[in-house]
């Protein structure tokens, strides 16, 4: 594994994204490519992203250290810290308001295309680590909990590891 | 207004850094409570202002916020010292999580608790899909349905494009950049994105 081109990866990923999951469809896509990553590490890194204190988006972290020992993990940190500089350039011509609505226009359109793309990711993650009915059912209640934003995302998963242990 | 060293600007965010569990909302609290209500060294106009511009930059809102943060307090110093401590503590504290989920690897127990977690994981990130495109949606509805279906037509677009013509979702993202910027800027605004732009210009026109 070539370090350049693990964090060509990690950065490529941190460029076209927004929020949290964002860099989850490229790194999936480019990963899972070259083989250096299994459809589960994303579902590990994703789950222990959210016991961790910090952005959501450091669950990158994760994944570098799975596919690339602490290594993988430093360069993942370095990749999601380079984006957010671009703020610096906006705050200095934010007056400019044309030239904002155009950038919102393609943030705007990020977002949207993000959202079909980690339906797609979510699927393919569920499918490729041999889930069966009962992973399913698993996934359909975490999402409705979830959704419901009744229960934290962390009772769910340890709930979800909990029962993980019961029926399998 | 006293301007804080790097030094201590380091071991505030450190403290943010590492108290701030379950993201986003809870970090961007304690960044309030203690920049602006507690020291008093960002107005609350410049919190929201700084605010505001992070989403219309990729990548991870929360890191551009500090950034803002940092050089507006201590410059180039300040931007590296709010770096380093907010995320320095996450960054370690998730190592060492993952280094002691990897050693349990081959333990079948944990075995079978990943069989859990990792549908339960695909379940939330349904969720937050949906969570991300929430904000996007409730501004286009105010824009007329044309612009509604335009948003929706993204979303399915996106999803055939990666699923189905396997296209590289680098390049995905780079189409929706460019059409979004023809198709889904704002052409009509809406009253609130309209407030909160002269909100902006207010603000900028004080002087500081």
């Amino acid at each position: 594994m070539n370090p350049l081109a693990f964090f060509a990866i990690f950065l490529k990923a941190a460029l076209f994204s927004t929020g949290g999951l964002g860099t989850l469809p490229s790194l999936h896509q480019d990963l899972t490519a070259n083989g250096w990553a299994q459809e589960a590490d994303f579902g590990k890194a994703i789950a222990i992203g959210q016991f961790t204190p910090g952005p959501s988006g450091l669950w990158v972290i994760s994944l570098g250290y799975l596919t690339y020992g602490y290594l993988g993990a430093g360069l993942a940190l370095l990749a999601v810290m380079i984006p957010p500089f671009l703020v610096l350039g906006l705050a200095a011509v934010y007056r400019r308001i044309e030239h904002l609505m155009a950038v919102r226009g393609m943030i705007r359109g990020l977002s949207l295309a993000l959202i079909g793309l980690l339906v797609v990711v979510t699927a393919s993650t569920l499918a490729g680590s041999g889930t069966d009915w009962r992973g399913v059912v698993v996934a359909a209640c975490a999402f409705g909990l979830a959704f419901s934003q009744k229960v934290p995302v962390f009772v769910i998963l340890v709930g979800a590891a909990g029962v993980g242990l019961l029926i399998f | 207004m006293e301007g804080p060293t790097a030094r201590k600007l380091l071991l505030i965010w450190a403290g943010i850094g590492a108290q701030s569990f379950g993201g986003g909302p809870t970090t961007l609290l304690f960044i309030q409570r203690e920049m602006v209500e507690r020291r008093g060294w960002l107005s609350e106009a410049e919190f929201v202002r700084f605010w505001a511009l992070c989403p219309l930059v990729p990548g991870i809102n929360l890191i551009g916020f500090a950034i803002l943060i940092g050089r507006r307090l201590a410059g180039w110093r300040g931007i590296a010292a709010t770096l380093a401590g907010m995320l320095l503590p996450s960054a370690i504290i998730t190592t060492v999580l993952t280094a002691g989920f990897s050693s349990l690897q081959g333990w079948p127990p944990f075995q079978s608790a990943l069989r859990g977690l990792i549908p339960a994981t695909a379940g939330l990130m349904f969720v937050l899909a949906l969570q991300m495109g929430r904000p996007v949606f409730k501004e286009v509805r105010q824009e007329g349905w044309p612009r509604l279906a335009t948003a929706v037509g993204f979303v399915l677009c996106a999803a055939v494009l990666l699923g189905w013509l396997q296209l590289p979702s680098w390049l995905v993202l780079l189409m929706a950049l460019v059409a979004g910027a023809f198709l889904l800027s704002f052409k009509v605004i809406s009253p609130p994105v309209q407030s909160s732009i002269e909100e902006i210009e207010e603000i900028e026109g004080v002087p500081q």
